[in-house]
């Protein structure tokens, strides 16, 4: 709490300390914005943190020292020359725009008496072509956040000397919408269909469906399987999401199987095994590789076994389809030993150098 | 440290904390009005105990409350909180601080027929918008920041939702209470009217609970990655938000309870609009914002949700 008063007090000087005289809020008739803007600058629109009493106080001085100003500028003895009612309009606007932030009721209660005094005096020029046509009326919902639609908008104000708002059409118009509107709500009751579970998310939902894949597109199968049942959007129970990712990769194994050990294979469908092999295993690196780790090293000792060199140098060596390790899965780091001696079978050698330092 | 007794020792400095904030609030009101009668020292967070949906709830006292008593804390709070974070609970409403954007995590209110009835006693023209000194200067937006930024100083808590008091109503000018909105033909028209909206629903349900707040919704880009994005503005970099929620709970006179949500984007909206259209699954917003509103209601006890049977 001390703390804290303590760095009020602080910033209050700094608000404060500026070359002009603390409580002089003198606006002169020469070039009155800008006396106007410097003490806005200086004494209100602070960006350290000053207690808002002595800020609202600081604009209320400020905004009492320009309303004598618009008025000495506008109705003062003799010179209502064209050069002070620019004056008068520049400091109206330019205050009416902070009173809009900052205070408002001031503004709307002491523009009625300005514009009475304006009708009094017949500056019909400075009427119509300044307070109507720039809408220098108070401050409502259209120009400031201290109010809203529900509020009354200043018709009244602007209907004088033959004169009415020029908001005054608009008004209209939206009210009739808002009737329309408000009638809408009354009948409104469209019914949206809640999201119904389409036949692929009950599947991976219950994990219950059926993973067979073929040896004439194996690879387009497994993606379709792991598409549909796998990458939903819906959250499914770990236990089931693991159990399809299971069903799927043993799929996966089952076909790469046939394809390599039912008889003899054709170059095809090598191709379409090391294909497949290479997908499995960018998913088995990531749902968990120990299934893939075990399995591979007897798919490998198999196709030793079959003497089908050409698979082993040109697809499981070259392109890199040993266990999963640090290279290629999340699930490992550096710490982990590389899987140097799968590849050291028929004179080849991994594709990777050992990168332990020691 | 056991993760256990970790968990109790935060649960004990929330509690403390908020009881800390609330004291410093009670005694800065306090020096401000001068009347020392009979404030109690209250806890900012009431004990779980008392906000249970379970619990008896006082009925409304035929004094208007102008402090954060537990039993108004309790009722506004009845269905439980959305979230934890840096809750000050005010007169009539209650509010939870995001400190990193400088605006409210959401707003609690209670409205009845009563609370929301024109009351001569009370007039939002001698409000001020002003900075929350309970708030600690780091995380505190302040009228600067949002002069000429282009947006107004949007409420959460509406003014118009509490008019029991005028205390009620000034209090929803804290700047804690704001966030950055657009004026026209959103803060002051479209908002506006899910405002009143709102307030409507207390001339058929005899209890009306909302939750709003901020929103930052992702969207995708060119590159086909998607992104949150939006503006901060002012010193103190108060963020803008690109959607604003209401989540509504209103209770019948046979009990029944009817929910209604709403996600508006904070963009110039067509008056020709009407608001249904704005009407999303309460689940989206959950989603969204990483809350959980009224979470002490089974939403299949729910008798319609947007108007909607369940």
């Amino acid at each position: 709490m001390s703390k804290r008063k303590a760095e009020d007090e602080q910033s209050d000087k700094m608000a404060t300390a500026e070359k002009v005289p603390q409580n002089d809020y003198t606006i002169g008739l020469e070039d009155p914005i800008k006396d106007y803007q410097k003490l806005i600058e200086t004494r209100v629109q602070v960006d350290e943190i000053v207690d808002d009493d002595v800020t609202k106080e600081n604009f209320n001085r400020t905004a009492a020292s320009a309303r004598d100003v618009i008025w000495q500028l506008l109705f003062g003895e003799g010179n209502t020359s064209q050069s002070n009612i620019e004056k008068a309009t520049q400091l109206l606007e330019e205050y009416r725009g902070d009173a809009c932030f900052y205070s408002p009721t001031p503004y709307n209660e002491w523009i009625v008496k300005l514009r009475d005094e304006v009708l009094k005096k017949e500056l019909l020029d400075f009427w119509r072509e300044v307070l109507l046509k720039k809408q220098l009326g108070p401050c409502w919902s259209r120009d400031s956040d201290l109010y809203d639609s529900d509020d009354t908008p200043p018709l009244e104000f602007y209907a004088h000397a033959g004169c009415t708002a020029p908001f005054a059409a608009s008004l209209k118009v939206r009210a009739v919408l808002e009737d329309q509107a408000s009638q809408d709500q009354e009948g409104n009751a469209v019914p949206t269909t809640p999201g119904e579970l389409s036949a692929d998310d009950a599947a991976a939902l219950s994990g219950e469906f059926e993973a067979l894949l073929t040896k004439e597109r194996p690879l387009e199968e497994y993606r379709s399987l792991m598409k549909r049942f796998v990458l939903t959007k819906i959250i499914v129970p770990d236990n089931i999401h693991q159990a399809s990712v299971k069903k799927v990769a043993a799929a996966a194994r089952d076909i790469i199987w046939k394809l390599l050990f039912d008889g003899t294979p054709s170059s095809e469908n090598q191709d379409k095994a090391a294909e497949l092999l290479q997908e499995y295993k960018g998913d088995a690196g990531f749902y968990g590789p120990a299934d893939y780790n075990e399995w591979i090293v007897k798919l490998r000792d198999e196709v030793i076994n079959k003497e089908l060199i050409n698979f082993w140098r040109e697809k499981m060596v070259k392109l890199e389809l040993g266990p999963c390790c640090s290279r290629d899965s999340d699930y490992f780091d550096y710490e982990d030993p590389l899987p140097l001696d799968f590849y050291e079978k028929a004179g080849c050698k991994a594709p990777f150098e050992d990168s332990t330092d020691d | 440290m056991s993760s256990q007794r970790v968990g109790s020792v935060l649960a004990l400095g929330a509690t403390a904390l908020g009881a800390f904030y609330l004291g410093t609030h009670v005694e800065r009101e306090r020096r401000n009005d001068g009347s020392t009668s009979s404030l109690p020292r209250l806890p900012g967070l009431p004990t779980f105990g008392t906000v249970s949906a379970a619990s008896l709830i006082p009925a409304q006292e035929a004094n208007v409350s102008l402090a954060a008593t537990p039993s108004r804390i309790g009722q506004i709070m009845k269905f439980g909180f959305p979230g934890l974070d840096h809750v000050r609970s005010h007169s009539d409403y209650v509010l939870s601080y995001d400190r990193r954007n400088r605006v409210p995590h959401w707003v609690f209110e209670h409205l009845t027929a009563e609370s929301v009835a024109k009351n001569d006693a009370v007039d939002r023209a001698k409000c001020d918008f002003k900075q929350d000194e309970s708030i600690h200067p780091f995380f505190r937006s302040q009228n600067t920041d949002y002069r000429r930024s282009g947006y107004d100083r949007g409420h959460m808590a509406a003014a118009g939702n509490h008019r029991l008091h005028q205390k009620h109503c000034d209090e929803t000018f804290y700047l804690s209470n704001m966030a950055p909105q657009v004026g026209q033909g959103f803060n002051r028209d479209a908002w506006n009217t899910l405002e009143t909206h709102v307030r409507k629903l207390t001339k058929n349900y005899s209890n009306v609970y909302v939750c709003t707040g901020p929103l930052y919704l992702p969207h995708k880009e060119d590159d086909g990655k998607t992104y949150v994005k939006y503006e901060v503005i002012g010193a103190n970099t108060v963020a803008v938000p690109t959607h604003f929620y209401k989540v509504i709970v209103s209770e019948s006179a046979d009990h029944k309870l009817h929910m209604e949500s709403y996600v508006m984007p904070n963009q110039v909206i067509s008056n020709d609009t009407p608001i249904s259209v704005f009407q999303v699954p309460p689940e989206s917003v959950e989603r969204s914002a990483g809350l959980l509103f009224f979470d002490q209601i089974n939403r299949k006890q729910l008798a319609t949700i947007n108007g909607k049977k369940i």
